[in-house]
């Protein structure tokens, strides 16, 4: 028995000996080839390492030859162009010279520093030069002075420049001098101490397109009285604003997260932050009354001084009622994805609501005040960092599908001011916030800065009031007997009204007649009241027109490529230029009272010019004109007027000498618009002849 | 077997409908771009990434002529062998414009079942993640604002269902309600994407592999939340380091 219990503990501890040995030799070849993996893990990165230097030698070597025989194959062509006088084909081949040697320069620098630096692995320490460098070289704001010198705008006295957007202008910081400064005080007008002059010349790069453009922005920006003055010259164009000093809204977030620290916006931060989101939808709202759509809403178009944050950068503005077709300019992660969708369809502008898009925008800045980051998620963007909960349902709400979003600028900021005006806003509740609790009256403008009230604690319950706002939903939730059994009665109760309603029908209309037209009436004195258009007033161009200030006739016409020439398929009576100062504010009155006018111009055959975008070639084919023509005579006539309305006389001659100066196939001008939306709108006709004065006036009025 | 939703899909595709290419680029674009920029292991510019543009993509449409669903190749194989394709273009395009741009149809079939464009277990896992967000848009378009707030607060901020009722004003049941509602549209939306999405049998079982059982069951309702809420938060993050790629010099 001792035997076998001898035997079988020897078994044992030799089997588990034999198991342990196994196992300590398992692990041992498994680190061993554990180490020889790694060796030739390691020796293959530092073979790819060098082999990476090699190659990025040999490229960088090739890259330098390529480039400087690229270079040397430019300078004949500059000699050669510079012989025969062609000097913008001479600056166009310098800028591509300059592009080469400045590619040159790069691989050199890689060459010598940066591949050097990767092999050694300093690559972190090159990155600044790589990389951020770069960046800051390229948002530099250009010379100080423009290529004229610093009076090359006269009246201004350019003392810097700033860093341009993406509009393809250059601005220019100026200071009035003495005469400009008596003359817009003279004229009742405040005069800033500095001024910013955009300026677009076609000499230092800008294009047409863009001129174009940001001709639709400054008619903007004379609704919102922020342009002091503007000129449009054969090479040039600009306009002058005040100048707003001050950060941008992205640099004063860092400043407010970094006085915070990790976790969100203290108290204080959070209430400037909220602050500057409210002076943006106040100059939304202000925008939008004005028909306006700013489109580019987003932190650096947002600067911030004393505490207040203005709106700035009006390249992309664009009237909400434009007929244009919708374009997916803007900004990424500040642009509803909605908007591109809608653009690839190739929707017009006024088919869609530009105002929820704004908004949008607004609720994607206030987003980035809170997180210090973009909204990368879109509407499902998360808000991690400290925040109210009513601000989180409001920037959700402001960034909401657009059946969600808030309708206005004017009804998120009502939101916004209740949680900004509470002594804590973390114990607002979002059902305490206006849009909530169905207060739209709380939304009443308010100026920025000042302090609004939080509204009394809302019912608790407020299901009943979601419900009321979505009827469509109400009704899917009736159990389905329910519904039956109401279908069923209102089916009966319709076949017991519908010989009554016969019999209503046959003998009740007729008697029903005058006061259907007692409501057209109406509705059309409703019409007239509302246009209230003052009687046409006419200028004849004179002869000889003396003392008045003339305009040189603008052509740019040697950018575009010839257009081919247009036949009038029927001979006009004359061709009128309509010079609409109108603001676009959606009204349909208003439009329905220009589209009117229109036709009766065409009515009385005119060919038109000016008159939308509708039937293009049609319309221009009766005129004799190219559209670049068109955009030609309309930039022009808008110079000529200035900022004026309809009602100067003197305008209205600075415009007949413009018209005298024009192509003899332009017969006359129609001028509408008026000082304020208070006045009535003026007509001004301005013709060559007087005969031909009576008849456009005659089918205008 | 494709199903009615994928052909219609890539019917509208291979039409050169720009909305189609959009939802395509909305949806896939940032793992794309991601799993590019990998691949190029810094070679590639994110500006060389970004500029694959819809334009480019819309070219290689037809590339589904081709697609041949007997040998297997998924969804995410397609749409990766796409992005490459017009990557290569769009480097032909720049480095050598008069070589010509793009490749000829034989080597996109190649790359297409090839080892090369073989995408890895973290691409799958992120075109799959896409497609759950997806699907999660889709209802918050479809919801009633309140219903999709609750379901928000509740699962993607990961509020209790008090705290939520006491900041809307509503009762625990009610919240309980409407975050049910919107837990079943999320459901019905999850089958139209995956089906919409898949080329084969085993993408379309995705989603319940991990986790989101598109059965209505009381017993997966938590389960169903805490992944939806995990996936939406790692898109998050993806999306944040796609354009901090996209804003780096």
């Amino acid at each position: 028995m001792g035997g076998v219990i001898v035997f079988v503990v020897t078994a044992a501890a030799a089997l588990l000996a034999v198991a342990l040995a196994g196992y300590v030799l398992w692990k041992l070849l498994k680190g061993i080839s554990w180490g020889i993996a790694g060796l030739g893990r390691g020796i293959g990165w530092c073979v790819r390492h060098v082999f990476e230097l090699v190659a990025g030698l040999i490229g960088d070597s090739l890259r330098l030859a390529g480039h400087l025989l690229t270079a040397c194959a430019y300078l004949p062509v500059i000699a050669i162009n510079i012989l025969l006088g062609r000097m913008s084909a001479a600056n166009h081949y310098g800028s591509a010279l300059e592009s080469e040697v400045l590619g040159s320069v790069n691989c050199l620098y890689r060459l010598a520093i940066g591949h050097v630096a990767r092999f050694l692995l300093l690559g972190p320490m090159v990155e600044g030069f790589e990389r951020r460098m770069p960046d800051v070289i390229a948002r530099a704001p250009g010379p100080d002075r423009p290529s004229g010198g610093a009076n090359a705008f006269e009246g201004w006295k350019v003392t810097g420049s700033l860093a341009g957007g993406g509009s393809g202008g250059k601005l220019w910081l100026a200071e009035p001098t003495s005469e400009k400064r008596r003359e817009l005080i003279a004229a009742g007008r405040a005069c800033p101490e500095k001024v910013v002059i955009k300026s677009f010349s076609l000499e230092e790069g800008s294009t047409l397109p863009q001129i174009v453009r940001e001709n639709r922005a400054l008619a903007a920006a004379r609704e919102l009285g922020l342009v002091l003055e503007h000129e449009l010259t054969s090479s040039r164009f600009h306009y002058v604003m005040p100048y707003v000093p001050g950060e941008d809204l992205g640099t004063a977030t860092a400043r407010l997260h970094a006085r915070s620290g990790p976790m969100g916006l203290d108290d204080e931060p959070l209430r400037t932050a909220m602050g500057y989101a409210a002076d943006l939808l106040v100059t939304l709202d202000r925008f939008h009354r004005a028909g306006l759509w700013h489109k580019d809403v987003k932190p650096s178009n947002i600067l911030v001084a004393d505490g207040r944050a203005q709106l700035v950068d009006l390249g992309l503005i664009t009237p909400l009622a434009s007929a244009m077709t919708l374009t997916t300019h803007g900004t990424e992660y500040f642009r509803d994805p909605e908007m591109v969708k809608l653009a690839l369809k190739g929707v017009k502008v006024h088919e869609v609501d530009g105002v929820k898009f704004d908004v949008y925008g607004a609720g994607a800045v206030l987003y980035s005040l809170v997180e210090n980051s973009f909204p990368v998620h879109g509407s499902l963007s998360q808000l991690s960092r400290r925040c109210p909960e009513a601000l989180r349902w409001i920037v959700r709400r402001a960034m909401a599908d657009m059946a969600n979003r808030y309708a206005s600028a004017q009804e998120m900021l009502a939101d916004l001011r209740v949680v900004q005006g509470a002594p804590d806003p973390f114990r607002v509740r979002p059902a305490e916030l206006p849009s909530l609790v169905g207060g739209q009256d709380v939304a009443a403008p308010q100026p920025a800065g000042t302090t609004p009230t939080a509204p009394a604690t809302a019912s608790p319950r407020t299901t009943d009031r979601f419900a009321a706002r979505a009827p469509r939903r109400r009704l899917r939730r009736l159990s389905l007997g329910r519904g039956l059994s109401r279908g069923v009665l209102f089916s009966c109760a319709l076949l017991l009204m519908l010989p009554l309603l016969g019999t209503w029908f046959t003998l009740g209309v007729k008697s029903l007649h005058p006061a259907l037209v007692a409501l057209r009436d109406q509705a059309s004195s409703h019409k007239d009241q509302v246009v209230d258009a003052a009687p046409a007033k006419v200028d004849v161009v004179s002869p000889a027109p003396g003392g008045v200030q003339t305009y040189e006739p603008v052509s740019l016409d040697h950018l575009a490529p010839p257009a081919p020439a247009i036949q009038p398929r029927t001979p006009p009576l004359g061709v009128v230029l309509l010079l609409d100062d109108l603001p676009d504010t959606g009204d349909a009155m208003l439009g329905s009272w220009r589209t009117g006018l229109a036709d009766g111009l065409q009515l009385a055959r005119f060919a038109l010019l000016g008159a939308g975008a509708t039937q293009d070639d049609e319309r221009l084919a009766l005129t004799g004109f190219t559209a670049a023509q068109e955009i030609d005579l309309l930039a022009g006539a808008r110079a000529a007027v200035g900022l004026s309305d309809p009602s100067d006389g003197e305008a209205a001659r600075h415009l007949a000498t413009w018209l005298g100066a024009q192509d003899q196939r332009l017969d006359a001008i129609v001028w509408i618009g008026r000082a304020d939306p208070q006045q009535p709108v003026h007509k001004r006709v301005v013709a060559r002849k007087a005969e031909m004065a009576e008849r456009v006036t005659r089918a205008i009025e | 077997m494709l199903s009615d939703l994928t052909t219609g899909f890539i019917g509208r595709l291979r039409a050169r409908d720009p909305q189609a290419w959009f939802e395509l680029w909305e949806t896939f674009g940032p793992i794309l771009r991601s799993q590019l920029a990998k691949w190029g292991g810094g070679r590639i510019g994110a500006e060389t990434v970004q500029d694959l543009s819809q334009e480019t993509l819309a070219a290689l449409a037809d590339a589904i002529d081709r697609h041949d669903p007997d040998r297997g190749a998924r969804f995410s194989t397609w749409l990766l062998a796409i992005a490459k394709h017009s990557l290569y273009g769009e480097i032909d395009r720049r480095m050598a414009q008069k070589r010509g741009a793009g490749r000829a149809a034989g080597e996109l079939d190649e790359e297409l079942h090839g080892r090369e464009s073989a995408p890895d277990a973290p691409y799958e896992t992120a075109v799959f993640h896409a497609k759950v967000e997806a699907a999660l848009r889709l209802v918050e378009r479809e919801s009633d604002f309140l219903e999709f707030s609750v379901y928000r607060m509740r699962v993607l901020d990961g509020r209790t269902g008090r705290e939520v009722a006491e900041a809307l004003g509503i009762s625990e049941p009610t919240v309980s309600r409407r975050l049910a509602r919107v837990r079943d549209a999320l459901r019905v939306r999850l089958v139209e994407v995956m089906t919409k999405y898949s080329f084969t049998d085993d993408e379309a079982r995705e989603a319940e592999r991990n986790g989101l059982q598109t059965n209505p069951n009381k017993a997966d309702d938590a389960l169903f939340d805490e992944a939806v809420a995990e996936i939406m938060h790692r898109q998050q993050d993806l999306r944040a380091t796609d354009r901090a790629a996209a804003a780096r010099p």
